[in-house]
C-alpha cells in the first residue's frame, strides 16, 4: 500500500491551509502544469504567471473542491488550461468570475473510464491521438493547445463552422474509444 | 426531438408548447438559442474550451436548468483533460515553487499586534519650555514607534539585521500620524508579498473607508524611474499612486481610494509619467 497521500488528500490538506500539501502538489504537477501553460502561451514568463496564479487559485479554492466534479489532477490541470487560454485570448482570468468548482462538469461516474485514466501514460495518449484522422487531430490541437475558438479554427482552415464542431466532437469520441481499447486487458491465450 | 431533428422544449421540462419553450430558452441565454441538440453539437468545442464566451454562457445557462444529463459533455471533457498530459516537456524555473509558496504564506492569516493607544498632539506646547503639553507631545512618538515596531516585528516585515535600525527607520515615519492613528483605531492591514527576495509591503485600510495607504521599504530608483501602485479590477487597471522610493527607509504612500475599489493591488517599476503598467511587477496581492 502506498504511503504517499493521494491528490485528493493533498487538496484536503491545502483546504486546511497546510503549505506542505501545496508543496507536494506542486512537486507532482508543477512540471506538467508548466509544460501545458508554455505549450499554449509559447512564452516562459507568461507560463510562469499562469502556473503561479493557478496554483494560488487552487490553494484558495481547495476547500471548495468536490470529488464528484472529477479527479484532483483534472481539476488542477483544468485551472491551468483555462488560465492559459484566457491569457492567449487576452482575457482576465475567468477563474475570477466563475467559481472554480463550476468550471468542470460533474464526472460521468464511468468506472471503466476512471480505471482507464489511471493506467494511461503520456505515450499511450500520444499514440491514441495519432490514430485519429488528420483533420480531427489538427482541429483538436488547434483548440486545446492553440487556444482558438471553433469559429477561429473554421476561419483558419477555411471550412464551415458545422464541420469544425463535428471534427472536435467526433475526434474526442474516437480518442476516448481508442484509449479505452488500449487499456483493455489482453484476452487470455487458450 | 422534433420532426425536423431540432430538440423540442419538452426535453428540458418546459411547457408542451415548443415555441414558448424556445422563447424561454432564448431569453435566458441572452439572444442565443441553445437547444439540447445544439448542446450536443457543441460538446466537443465545450470540452476543449473552444467556445466563444457568449456561446459558453448560453450553454452553461442551458445545462443549469436542463434536467437531461448531457453525458457527452462530461465524457468528452474527461477525455480532453488527458491532453494536458502530452504537452512537450518544459522545465519550470526553480524559483517558481518558492514564489507559489510565498504567495500562499502571505495569504495565511497573520495576527496583527493590538496597536498602542495614541495620544493626540497637544495644541498647547510652548517652544523651549518643558511644559506639560510638551512632555505630552513627546509621548506621542514613543508609543507610535512602539506600535510600528510591534507591527513590523509581528509581521516579519524587516529582517533581523534591520531590526537594530528600527528606531532610525520609524523616525522616517513619524510624520505619518494619519496611518498611525488609523492603526490604533483598528485599520485592516494586508501584507503585499514581494517577488523573489524582495521585502513585502503593507496595505493599510482605515476603518470606515477612505483612502488606503501603502507602507513599503522601496529603495530609491534611478532618475526617470518610479514605482507605481495599481488598483486592478478585472480588465480595468487604475493608477493608485506613484512614488520614487527612499534611501532612508520605509515610506507611507497614500493611495487613490479605499481597497474596496480593487480586486488586486500591484506595484511595478515604470518610466516616470507612465499611465499603464508595463514594467516589472515587484509586489502584488489578490484581495478578492
Amino acid at each position: 500500500m502506498s504511503s504517499e497521500p493521494s491528490d485528493e488528500e493533498l487538496l484536503a490538506g491545502m483546504g486546511a491551509q497546510e503549505l506542505s500539501a501545496l508543496d507536494s502538489l506542486y512537486s507532482r504537477y508543477g512540471g506538467a502544469a508548466f509544460s501545458l501553460a508554455y505549450q499554449i502561451t509559447s512564452n516562459r514568463e507568461t507560463a510562469e504567471e499562469v502556473v503561479q496564479e493557478s496554483f494560488f487559485a487552487a490553494w484558495r479554492g481547495a476547500a471548495t473542491y468536490k470529488p464528484e466534479r472529477g479527479a484532483a489532477r483534472s481539476w488542477l490541470l483544468g485551472i491551468i488550461h483555462h488560465r492559459a487560454i484566457d491569457m492567449v485570448r487576452g482575457r482576465n482570468a475567468r477563474g475570477q468570475t466563475v467559481p472554480l468548482d463550476e468550471q468542470l462538469p460533474i464526472a460521468s461516474k464511468d468506472d471503466l473510464w476512471s480505471a482507464v485514466k489511471q493506467t494511461l501514460d503520456r505515450e499511450e495518449i500520444r499514440r491514441a491521438l495519432v490514430t485519429l484522422p488528420q483533420e480531427q487531430r489538427e482541429s483538436i490541437e488547434l483548440a486545446y493547445f492553440g487556444g482558438l475558438t471553433y469559429p477561429e479554427i473554421a476561419s483558419r482552415l477555411g471550412v464551415p463552422l458545422g464541420t469544425i464542431k463535428s471534427r472536435l466532437r467526433l475526434g474526442l469520441e474516437k480518442l476516448r474509444l481508442r484509449l479505452t481499447e488500449m487499456s483493455a486487458p489482453e484476452p487470455e491465450a487458450r | 426531438m422534433g420532426e425536423d431533428g431540432r430538440a423540442s422544449g419538452r426535453a428540458c421540462g418546459y411547457d408542451d408548447d415548443t415555441v414558448s419553450g424556445n422563447v424561454q430558452r432564448r431569453e435566458m441565454t441572452g439572444g442565443i438559442t441553445m437547444t439540447c441538440e445544439t448542446v450536443e453539437e457543441l460538446a466537443g468545442a465545450y470540452a476543449l474550451d473552444a467556445l466563444p464566451e457568449d456561446e459558453l454562457d448560453a450553454l452553461n445557462a442551458h445545462i443549469g436548468v436542463c434536467p437531461r444529463t448531457h453525458l457527452s459533455l462530461q465524457q468528452l471533457a474527461e477525455t480532453a483533460e488527458l491532453l494536458a498530459l502530452i504537452s512537450e516537456e518544459s522545465l519550470p524555473p526553480p524559483s517558481l515553487r518558492q514564489r507559489i509558496l510565498d504567495a500562499a504564506t502571505a495569504d495565511l492569516e497573520v495576527p496583527i499586534p493590538a496597536p498602542v493607544l495614541l495620544h493626540q498632539r497637544s495644541a498647547h506646547r510652548q517652544n523651549g519650555t518643558r511644559t506639560a503639553g510638551f512632555r505630552f507631545s513627546r509621548m506621542i512618538w514613543l508609543p507610535a514607534a512602539a506600535a510600528l515596531a510591534a507591527l513590523a516585528l509581528g509581521l516579519g516585515i524587516w529582517g533581523a539585521g534591520e531590526r537594530a535600525q528600527l528606531s532610525q527607520r520609524t523616525t522616517a515615519l513619524h510624520s505619518n500620524q494619519t496611518v498611525l492613528t488609523a492603526l490604533a483605531a483598528g485599520a485592516t492591514v494586508v501584507q503585499l508579498p514581494g517577488s523573489g527576495a524582495r521585502q513585502p509591503a503593507l496595505l493599510v485600510q482605515p476603518r470606515g473607508g477612505g483612502a488606503a495607504y501603502l507602507v513599503a521599504d522601496a529603495p530609491q530608483l534611478p532618475d526617470g524611474k518610479v514605482y507605481e501602485a495599481w488598483y486592478i479590477n478585472g480588465p480595468n487597471v487604475a493608477l493608485a499612486a506613484s512614488f520614487a522610493g527612499s534611501a532612508s527607509g520605509p515610506q507611507v504612500i497614500q493611495l487613490s481610494g479605499p481597497l474596496t475599489n480593487a480586486r488586486a493591488v500591484a506595484v511595478t517599476i515604470e518610466p516616470k509619467g507612465s499611465t499603464t503598467p508595463t514594467g516589472p511587477k515587484i509586489l502584488e496581492r489578490t484581495l478578492s
